[in-house]
């Protein structure tokens, strides 16, 4: 079964328990593994129970077996984290959008201010604006989460016009930017990967991709953000201090 | 759109005045500063593709570590991680040798802008510390034009509308300085004769009137064939060269008993009747000028055969002309104030006691850094700091380089982008770019400076090197108070604003430093170097006989030395001149560069490839008993049959590198005005072989 397929409430706090135990994953950077491995886990178990996909099992056993590593294990994850993602060598797999999808292959590229927009729509802003590029691929993975739980607030107050809204800014955000370069990230990773977990997170990641179905519908925009209260586990985007 | 006024920092001749584009705090695009007489308007391929470097997903972005180094185990550390291990290592070290020696300074022209001379500040005000020290750049030749007028002070380049017949002798311009071509073209438009003296047919022998392919390292045996010529002719400028200089008829002696055409053509490989044709026309056509390339001055007798160019210059009335002129560099316009690198040592500081006495830093030599740096007891070198500088592909001898640093006890290096110096360290610190920073540049070849505005917010974490400094002393007298003395306040802004003196504003014509925001200035100087006829030796004359040079062992006339001599095992002459794509380490590994030149080559000579069996394409072994490189062929008549030529540059994801067959030869000269003698980088003999 397919999101939006499955609307439900438990569906999408599925889906946003991933988005964000993906982005914390890529937000905590290498060094923290120990403390976003296992959330990403859980969050992998619940998707996989609930929605099926093929083969996310394999993945998920490879998580389990190395959640529960010993310290030099962590540290082998941790510079292949660095390698694929951070440097200082150029990263195998530079996790920004505008890399990917910009033909200038750079970072702060077009789409970058692009999702710099789309998140000052919702009174947010990258917390780095400026210095890290925007379109990082922890703080669209927030940004997705966000969204979903707006959809999630809004199906428990009965609010159809929001949860429509916001089901289509969703299908926006994904189909013009996160969900147009993840898959290919994904495979960027399976490629280059040389430790099992990270073969296993391009597996995560191509698995996400696979389970939204395109959706080019536009949306009319109008906000209903409130002043975005903070859960403990966002840490890439914030108020737009503009707005306070 | 804002705008924003920036400077080229790179060690490159035309130093261009840029205008920057940002829109959202993006930088968009770079052009030339119009308002830039000698830029005007243009940068060069390397220039333009700046937005790139600025924004490659490529950069360093963050402290990090290495366990062990060269392992390639990196972990992202935190800034105050990074500078507390730092500070913690310097103060050990001190504390176990009992002074700041064991650490040493490598730093150079990765970014010459005036406020970076902040990474000697930081070493300084840590204490007395070991500094290599010279250039590998020019130094032989800086010492000829010491030794004959001074210093090295050049003709405004854009002077050279002016002149009516030119030799750009071993210089590049077409790729190393490419704002001055205007300027030549302009006078080659009047009917001004262009004539290249160089080894290899470069892009910018190509569009010469006359080209010259001399035999490498001869170019004084030219020189002093065409004065023998000009001398038997009585084309000489007696008036201006007896008037001017001490020791002029010594060496007219010297021609005349054994100088002669014949020996010159031999000598040069160059035909008799050239010899005399660029005789005739430099001595008879006036004015006429020189540029003495940096190229030509790196063999054994570099500095001496830029000596005898000089001597042709002054026999010939040509110095001190406009559109004429002997034309190296200069440094006039260099005076700033130099804040950001004199602090004094820390109270009860132990220092290196020199020969005459005084406490200070320790000198090695820049030229022969690994050697150098592994000799040092007395304390031994335990500590690198690298910065502006990268020794892994650009110093010779890079076995020994790698085996040096595989010896120290912890290497910090401050870099933009990985290469072999960042892969040999334990720290690496994130440097901005000069996009990101306040500075102010001058030029060692045309007269303007320019202001350097902070155009961008720092990308990711890096940080300029004041900043570095700054979060060092704070950290180190943290730790131990009073350890550490450079400045810990004041933004990047008012750190540029010290580096401005009423000297420098006078000769700038301006008030303030903030003028420049409108515009970079062009020094009031006289477009002709030593038009007044004040000259800077201890006679205040030219001194074609110095005393001075005679002092340092070296002849005191500008007489012939012989060039290295081709050893037998090793017949091949290996040039490693400057690339197009890049300047050293910097721009090749960009996207750009990689599309429009993806791979090193080495230029063969078809004659020469045929002899050892090698096609177009084919892999080539370069070897001596240094070490040896793999590199793929291109045959071609741009080099002579003797000579093998690839560009010095460093390729991303590549282990290519020239300098594993460079010995660290000295040149003749470069110890007088430059602490050390220079490099012969075109003195490298090898044997090839197909792969």
């Amino acid at each position: 079964m397919k999101f939006f397929e499955d609307s439900s409430s438990q569906a999408l706090k599925i889906h946003c328990e991933l988005l964000l135990s993906l982005s914390q994953f890529f937000a905590k950077g290498g060094e923290k593994l120990p403390h976003t491995l296992s959330p990403l886990l859980k969050s992998c178990l619940a998707v996989d129970n609930h929605f099926k996909p093929d083969q996310l099992y394999l993945s998920n056993e490879v998580l389990a077996n190395y959640s529960q590593a010993n310290g030099e294990e962590y540290l082998l994850m941790l510079y292949e984290f660095n390698r694929l993602f951070v440097g200082p060598r150029a990263p195998v797999a530079p996790p920004y959008e505008s890399v990917h999808l910009n033909t200038d292959h750079l970072v702060m590229g077009e789409q970058t201010l692009t999702v710099r927009k789309l998140y000052r729509r919702e009174n947010l802003q990258a917390v780095w604006q400026r210095h890290e590029p925007d379109d990082f691929i922890a703080t669209e993975l927030e940004f997705a989460a966000y969204l979903l739980s707006r959809i999630i607030e809004a199906q428990t107050v009965r609010n159809n016009a929001k949860v429509q809204l916001y089901k289509t800014l969703y299908d926006e955000f994904w189909d013009h930017h996160l969900g147009l370069w993840l898959e290919t990230f994904a495979q960027l990773v399976a490629q280059s990967a040389k430790h099992p977990v990270f073969s296993a997170l391009s597996s995560i990641l191509s698995t996400l991709s696979k389970l939204h179905p395109s959706n080019t519908k536009e949306a009319n925009y109008e906000t209903f953000a409130p002043q975005i209260s903070r859960r403990s586990s966002c840490c890439c985007l914030q108020p737009n201090p503009i707005q306070l | 759109m804002q705008t924003f006024r920036n400077v080229c920092p790179r060690n490159c001749y035309d130093t261009c005045g840029m205008i920057t584009y940002v829109q959202d705090g993006v930088l968009k695009k770079v052009e030339g500063d119009p308002k830039h007489g000698y830029t005007n308007g243009k940068l060069c391929l390397k220039g333009y593709t700046y937005p790139r470097r600025v924004y490659s997903p490529d950069r360093i972005k963050y402290p990090m570590k290495q366990s062990p180094r060269g392992s390639g185990n990196w972990t992202r550390i935190s800034w105050d991680e990074a500078i507390d291990t730092i500070a913690k290592k310097i103060l050990d070290l001190k504390k176990r040798y009992g002074s700041t020696l064991p650490i040493c300074l490598d730093k150079y022209s990765g970014n010459f802008g005036i406020v970076h001379y902040g990474v000697e500040g930081t070493m300084s005000s840590i204490g007395y510390t070991t500094r290599a020290v010279g250039t590998p750049c020019w130094p032989a030749g800086i010492d000829a034009q010491t030794y004959d007028f001074g210093t090295l002070y050049s003709n405004d380049p854009e002077d050279m509308v002016n002149t009516k017949y030119l030799i750009l002798w071993g210089q590049n311009a077409a790729w190393t300085a490419i704002h001055s071509f205007p300027f030549i073209n302009q006078a080659r438009e009047r009917g001004t004769k262009l004539v290249v003296i160089d080894p290899i047919l470069t892009s910018t022998a190509s569009k010469a009137d006359l080209y010259i392919q001399i035999n490498p390292s001869t170019d004084g045996a030219l020189a002093l064939g065409m004065a023998r010529y000009i001398l038997d002719n009585n084309w000489v400028d007696w008036e201006y060269a007896r008037a001017n200089s001490l020791g002029f008829d010594e060496w007219v002696n010297y021609l005349k008993a054994e100088i002669t055409l014949e020996w010159a053509s031999e000598k040069t490989g160059v035909p008799k009747d050239i010899i005399m044709e660029i005789a005739r026309e430099y001595a008879t056509t006036k004015p006429a000028s020189m540029w003495v390339g940096y190229g030509m001055q790196r063999h054994t007798n570099g500095g001496q055969n830029v000596r005898i160019i000089d001597a042709l210059g002054v026999m010939t009335g040509n110095v001190g002309k406009s559109g004429g002129g002997v034309n190296y560099g200069h440094l006039e316009t260099w005076g700033f104030n130099y804040n950001a690198m004199v602090n004094s040592a820390p109270q009860g500081s132990k220092g290196f006691v020199g020969p005459d006495g005084k406490v200070g830093d320790r000198s090695i030599n820049i030229n022969n850094f690994a050697k150098d740096v592994s000799a040092q007891s007395d304390p031994p070198v335990k500590m690198l700091w690298l910065a502006c500088r990268n020794p892994g592909s650009q110093d010779p001898d890079t076995h020994a380089i790698e085996k040096m640093f595989a010896s120290m006890e912890f290497v910090v290096t401050v870099d933009s982008f990985f290469n072999k110096t960042v892969e040999m360290s334990d720290i690496v610190l994130p440097a901005t770019t000069h996009f990101e920073d306040w500075d102010v540049m001058a030029s060692y070849w045309h007269y303007w400076v320019g202001i350097n505005q902070r155009a961008i917010d720092p990308l990711f974490e890096s940080k300029s090197d004041v900043e570095i400094a700054i979060e060092l002393s704070q950290k180190m007298n943290a730790l131990q108070p009073g350890s550490c003395t450079f400045p810990t306040s004041g933004t990047p802004e008012e750190w540029l604003a010290k580096e401005f003196n009423p000297g420098i504003q006078q000769m700038l014509g301006i008030n303030n430093y903030k003028e420049l925001l409108n515009g970079p200035r062009k020094a009031k100087i006289p477009a002709a170097a030593w038009s007044d006829g004040k000259f800077r030796t201890p006679s205040k004359k030219i001194e074609i006989h110095s005393d001075l040079a005679q002092k340092n062992g070296l002849p005191a006339l500008p007489i012939w030395v012989e060039e290295m001599k081709t050893p037998e095992k090793y017949p091949i002459r290996f040039m490693t001149p400057h690339p197009q794509h890049a300047l050293h380490s910097q721009f090749q590994n960009l996207d750009w560069m990689m599309t429009a030149n993806p791979e090193p080559k080495v230029e063969i000579h078809p004659v020469l490839a045929a002899k050892y069996g090698i096609a177009e394409g084919a892999m080539v072994k370069i070897y001596n008993d240094l070490g040896s490189i793999t590199v793929k062929a291109h045959l071609t008549r741009t080099t002579s049959p003797n000579v093998i030529v690839s560009y010095e540059s460093w390729y991303k994801n590549s282990n290519f590198n020239v300098n594993y067959t460079l010995k660290a030869t000295p040149s003749d000269m470069g110890k007088q005005a430059t602490g050390n003698d220079g490099l012969a980088f075109h003195d490298n003999f090898v044997m090839i072989e197909r792969a």
